[in-house]
C-alpha cells in the first residue's frame, strides 16, 4: 500500500514525468484528475469583490491611528445590505396565507416607520443610497453624534468584543452600528455579529429590499414580551439574502428605536443578546 | 534594507511567506496574496460543501479572519499555506458546528462548468459520491484537487507523514472508485 501510495503520489504532481504505473493506480489518478477538472471555479466578480473588502479592511487594520477619533471611510461590503435591510424593509412572500400573519408580524414590530413597507413581490436588486458613516473607537465617543441613546448588549457569545462603532447618515437617516468580531482564539468561527439601531421615523420612502426570506424563513415571536421579527438566513460578503441555515436577523422596536442583531447566531443567541439590550 | 523595499521584492519572488510578511505593510503584497490563494480555497470549500454561495462565505470568512491574524503569522513556524488552510479547515470546522454537516442543497447542477465533453450524470454522480465519503477522506481530496496542494504540502496542514498522505489518498480515491462502480452498476 505504501508502494502505491507513492505511485499515486508521483503520478499526481510529477507532471507525467512518473515512471510505469500499474492500471489500478492509472485508474485512482485518473478519477483524482476528474475531480481536479470537475471541480468548478470561483465567480470573478465574487473574487473581485471580496479583494476590495479586504483592501478596505486591510487599510483599516493597518492605519488605525491615521484617522483621529471620528473617520469616514467606506461601509464594510456586507454591512451595505443589513443596513439598507432595515431602512428599507420588505419581504417577499408566495404563499397568501402566510403572507397576512407575517405581514401582520412586520407590523406590529415596525410601527414607528412611516415609510416602511413589505414588498409581496420579489425584487432582485439592491441599489443601496450614498452613505456616509464615520467610525468611532468606542459608544462613548459615538452617543454624541447619533442623536439617540445607544443601547449595548449586556451579553454576548463568548469571544466576541467590540470592534467599532460607526455612526451613519443617508438621506437625513442616522443609524448606528456596533461592529462585534471574535478575538485571537474562538471567536472568528463566530463570525462577525452586526448590532444596528435606527431612530423610527425618519426613514425614507421609494425604495425597498428583499429578503427573499421566502414563507418559512420570516417568524413573528417575542423579545422580552416586545414583538419581534425573526428572518432565518444571512448576508453573504457578496450581497445576496442566503435562506436556510440556523442564523438569521433579528428585529425588534423599542420605543423609537428599532434594533437588529445580524450575525451568523442561532435565533436564540440573537434573542439573548436583544434582551440583554432592552433590560 | 528600508521596509518599502521589502514587499515589491518578496512580491516579485513569488513566496507566499515573504509575500504574507510584506503585505502587513503593502497593497500590492496583499493583492498578490489573495489572488493566489483565493482561487484554490474556492474549489476546497466547494469540494467541502457543493454549495457555490456557501463556498463564498466560507472564502471571505477565511480571508477576512487570516488579514486580521496576519501579525500573528510567523514564516518560520510553517507555511503560508499551512497557515491559511488551518484557518480555513477551523472556518468550516464551526460551520458545521453551527450549522450541521455541510451538504449539498440541489444547487450543485448551477455550480458545476459546463462541460460538454462529459455526460451530466456522471459529474453528479462523481460529486455525490464524494459527499457520501467520510470527512476525512473528503478533506484530503479537497486538499488535494479542490486545492490542487502537492502531497507535501497537504503532510504540513494536516499533520500527516508525507508518506502516508500518498497512502490515505489511494484509499480515499479507491473508495470513491467503489462507490461510483456501484453507482453505475445500479444505473445499469
Amino acid at each position: 500500500m505504501d508502494e502505491k501510495g507513492r505511485m499515486l503520489a508521483e503520478a499526481l504532481d510529477s507532471s507525467g514525468e512518473a515512471g510505469p504505473i500499474p492500471p489500478d493506480v492509472k485508474a485512482l489518478a485518473e478519477l483524482g484528475l476528474r475531480l481536479r477538472d470537475g471541480c468548478p471555479s470561483a465567480d470573478p466578480a465574487f473574487i473581485q469583490s471580496l479583494g476590495h473588502t479586504l483592501q478596505r479592511e486591510w487599510t483599516r487594520l493597518s492605519y488605525p491611528a491615521q484617522s483621529g477619533l471620528a473617520r469616514t471611510r467606506l461601509w464594510r461590503l456586507a454591512a451595505i445590505p443589513v443596513a439598507v435591510a432595515v431602512l428599507f424593509l420588505g419581504i417577499a412572500l408566495r404563499a397568501p396565507g402566510v403572507e397576512m400573519s407575517v405581514e401582520a408580524g412586520l407590523g406590529r414590530v415596525i410601527t414607528a416607520f412611516r415609510h416602511t413597507r413589505v414588498e409581496l413581490a420579489p425584487m432582485q436588486t439592491i441599489t443601496p443610497p450614498a452613505v456616509r458613516s464615520e467610525t468611532y473607537p468606542s459608544v462613548e465617543e459615538a452617543q454624541a453624534a447619533v442623536g439617540f441613546r445607544i443601547r449595548v448588549p449586556s451579553y454576548l457569545p463568548n469571544g466576541l468584543a467590540l470592534d467599532e462603532v460607526t455612526v451613519s447618515e443617508s438621506e437625513g437617516q442616522r443609524w448606528v452600528v456596533l461592529q462585534y468580531s471574535g478575538t485571537s482564539m474562538a471567536p472568528l468561527a463566530l463570525g462577525p455579529v452586526t448590532i444596528q439601531e435606527y431612530q423610527a421615523g425618519e426613514a425614507p420612502a421609494a425604495q425597498a429590499l428583499t429578503f427573499q426570506a421566502g414563507t418559512e424563513g420570516v417568524q413573528s415571536i417575542q423579545v422580552d414580551g416586545k414583538p419581534a421579527l425573526w428572518v432565518q438566513g444571512h448576508w453573504t460578503r457578496t450581497g445576496r439574502w442566503e435562506r436556510g441555515g440556523q442564523d438569521g436577523v433579528l428585529m425588534v422596536q423599542s420605543g423609537d428605536v428599532l434594533i437588529q442583531v445580524a450575525g451568523r447566531l442561532s435565533q436564540q443567541e440573537c434573542v439573548r443578546i436583544a434582551e440583554s439590550m432592552l433590560r | 534594507m528600508e521596509a518599502r523595499d521589502v514587499p515589491s521584492q518578496a512580491v516579485a519572488r513569488g513566496c507566499s511567506e515573504q509575500i504574507a510578511v510584506a503585505a502587513l505593510e503593502s497593497r500590492e503584497a496583499l493583492a498578490r496574496l489573495y489572488a493566489t490563494h483565493a482561487p484554490q480555497l474556492y474549489r476546497y470549500f466547494w469540494i467541502h460543501t457543493r454549495c457555490h454561495s456557501l463556498a463564498e462565505d466560507l472564502v471571505s470568512e477565511t480571508f477576512l479572519s487570516a488579514m486580521r491574524s496576519l501579525r500573528a503569522y510567523r514564516p518560520e513556524r510553517g507555511s503560508f499555506n499551512a497557515w491559511l488552510y488551518g484557518i480555513a479547515r477551523h472556518v468550516l470546522a464551526q460551520h458545521a458546528r453551527l450549522d450541521g454537516p455541510v451538504r449539498a442543497d440541489g444547487r450543485v447542477l448551477d455550480a458545476l462548468p459546463d462541460d460538454s465533453s462529459s455526460h451530466l450524470e456522471e459529474r453528479i454522480d462523481l460529486w455525490q459520491a464524494v459527499s457520501e465519503l467520510d470527512g476525512a477522506d473528503r478533506e484530503l481530496l479537497a486538499l488535494k484537487f479542490g486545492a490542487e496542494l502537492t502531497h507535501p504540502q497537504i503532510a504540513e496542514i494536516t499533520g500527516l507523514e508525507p508518506g502516508y498522505v500518498g497512502v490515505l489518498l489511494y484509499r480515499a480515491l479507491q473508495k470513491l472508485r467503489i462507490r461510483l462502480m456501484g453507482e453505475e452498476g445500479g444505473h445499469g
